[in-house]
């Protein structure tokens, strides 16, 4: 049945579900039109595949961290309540998956400024940072105030990305279930934490547990995620796929251009994607020191 | 007599896993390290220290093969064969690094960090070694030949450059008479069979690795050089408060003593600028 993720030499890779995959002497793209699911070793070939994260002869998934530069609205999540769509003068996050973690920096057209991360580094915390990125790790540099209440909105986030989400259904394992619906595959899986050869990285706190469905497009990317979670519903819809590098640092990894995240049918997020870049940029995450300590 | 024996052995092995523990990518060119080559005796000097004169070899290197007709031939491990691919997985896959398989810089640096690493190889944020400056120490790694003319230095000569690690116990010049050079002042002492090797007084140009990884004129490198057989292990530390969260370390290099003792190394070609127009893409990978 479906082969583990495997770790190796740093890279999370899918050796093992490649070599499955590869094995079947014509390995066939599932007829959308006979409704016929892919195995789960195709499905999840061809996600991390559609994605470009499977990277060298190997075809390992190496895509262990990228930046993310937009515009759109934003609006204020708590645990019970989503505020009004706010517009954003911009919109930056980075990605670490290597260690889970993620950091976004809004600027928002008042002129508000919100940066909030979340991190696994040190068992999953989440925090804000007043002034700068990284603020709080050292002295006179920003400062950093806990969230804690927020973290399994903000693993929802880091989870349910675009990369982020492939890499969950790779942590679930064979717990993955494939169908067809409308003539899309649907992967449906529960998020789980990662297993030392099942993408050891992932850790999902809070969220273990809820169930997700993956819609994928014709191509293979993730099209639609739904996740009910804490009560509410949230489904987050990708489009308009391509390499959103720079046109001279192009990378063949595959991101939507369009994200739209709706908790109970209210928008939480709607982001215009303007650039990236997938070449597994410095991004670091550490908690300081103030954060683990109010946590304890 | 047979237990001291088996006792022997189980140290020796394990001190060849131990070495050959190091990652095979940092290991660099030349072919791979032979593990036996740790169970050979250990040449010691007069005062009962590891010879570390001599000629290292070993490592991975990009696969290089002759053809029939005496020209190296590589094969790009790039999707499909692709130039173009092998930038760019080359790109992703060398910038994969786990948690602490990189310097940790303060927050204040990782802007500069990250618009190197996409800049590095033009001329907004330009890697040094791509225009012909030494690496600088770590980043030349290890020697690929060391050498002893008289007792007070070792002279490590890499591929076009050269330094000097002074181990007649003379400590580092105080810190008002620091010039800051490429590969700073070493000075080294024996801990055992290990060399450590201490490096101060840098220019701050150099990077210590390519994904933008710069630094201050502040730093302090600490290497360890341990000969176990005829091959030598080689780690470095580098600290650097008003950069770094924590100390670095980077990646342990092993090489193997060449033992032949007509072999003849190559010259170096000499360094030329990097021509961007050679380059499929920017990523450099």
């Amino acid at each position: 049945m479906y082969a583990k993720m495997k770790t190796r030499a740093g890279a999370i890779g899918v050796a093992l579900v490649l070599a499955l995959a590869l094995s079947v002497p014509a390995l066939t793209v599932p007829s959308l039109q006979a409704q016929q699911a892919p195995t789960l070793e195709e499905a999840m070939y061809n996600l991390f595949d559609g994605m470009g994260m499977l990277r060298s002869l190997r075809e390992v998934d190496m895509l262990m961290s990228l930046q993310v530069w937009g515009t759109g609205t934003i609006a204020e999540v708590t645990a019970t309540t989503v505020g009004p769509a706010m517009p954003m003068e911009s919109y930056y996050a980075e990605y670490s998956y290597e260690f889970p973690a993620m950091r976004s920096d809004v600027m928002l057209a008042s002129g508000e400024r919100k940066i909030e991360v979340v991190s696994g580094d040190q068992g999953l915390h989440a925090w804000n940072e007043i002034g700068e990125r990284g603020g709080g790790l050292v002295d006179g540099y920003g400062s950093a105030e806990p969230a804690m209440d927020a973290l399994s909105h903000r693993l929802l986030r880091l989870w349910l990305s675009p990369a982020g989400v492939a890499k969950a259904a790779a942590a679930a394992g064979a717990q993955v279930n494939i169908t067809m619906e409308n003539g899309a595959v649907v992967l449906t899986f529960p998020l789980t934490d990662g297993e030392p050869e099942n993408a050891a990285y992932v850790q999902v706190g809070d969220l273990a547990g809820s169930s997700v469905k993956l819609t994928l497009d014709a191509d293979s990317h993730p099209a639609r995620a739904e996740v009910e979670y804490g009560g509410r519903q949230i489904v987050v819809a990708y489009s308009d796929y391509g390499d959103l590098n720079w046109d001279d640092y192009q990378a063949d990894v595959m991101l939507p251009r369009h994200v739209v995240a709706t908790i109970d049918g209210q928008t939480a997020i709607d982001l215009t994607v303007e650039n990236t870049n997938t070449y597994n940029p410095y991004v670091l995450m550490p908690v300081p020191d103030s954060v683990v300590s109010a946590a304890q | 007599m047979k237990l001291r024996f088996i006792v022997g052995c189980v140290c020796a092995l394990s001190v060849a896993v131990w070495l050959v523990s190091a990652p095979l990518a940092a290991q660099g060119r030349g072919g791979p390290i032979d593990p036996a080559a740790a169970l050979a005796e250990t040449p010691r000097d007069a005062a009962g220290h590891p010879v570390l004169t001599g000629v290292w070899t070993g490592g991975g290197g990009l696969g290089a093969t002759t053809d029939a007709t005496g020209n190296a031939a590589i094969t790009l491990r790039g999707r499909k064969g692709s130039p173009v691919n092998f930038e760019r997985d080359s790109g992703i896959g060398q910038r994969v690094r786990p948690r602490d398989d990189r310097p940790w810089y303060r927050p204040e640096a990782w802007d500069r960090v990250q618009f190197n690493d996409v800049h590095g190889h033009n001329r907004l944020a330009p890697d040094p070694t791509f225009q012909c400056m030494p690496a600088g120490v770590p980043r030349a790694g290890f020697p690929r030949e060391i050498a002893q003319t008289n007792e007070n230095a070792l002279v490590f000569l890499y591929n076009l450059h050269q330094r000097h690690v002074y181990i007649d116990g003379r400590p580092h010049p105080p810190v008002e008479e620091w010039i800051g050079t490429w590969f700073g002042h070493s000075v080294g002492h024996w801990e055992g069979d290990t060399l450590v090797v201490s490096t101060v007084d840098f220019n701050g140009q150099e990077w210590i690795g390519w994904p933008g990884w710069y630094t201050s004129p502040d730093k302090e490198v600490i290497e360890r050089i341990t000969r176990i057989g005829n091959t030598v292990r080689w780690e470095a530390t580098v600290t650097d408060p008003s950069m770094f969260l924590k100390p670095y370390t980077v990646r342990p290099i092993v090489r193997e003593f060449n033992t032949d003792p007509m072999f003849e190394l190559e010259e170096p070609l000499p360094c030329l600028e990097r021509d961007l127009e050679l380059m499929y893409t920017r990523e450099r990978g």
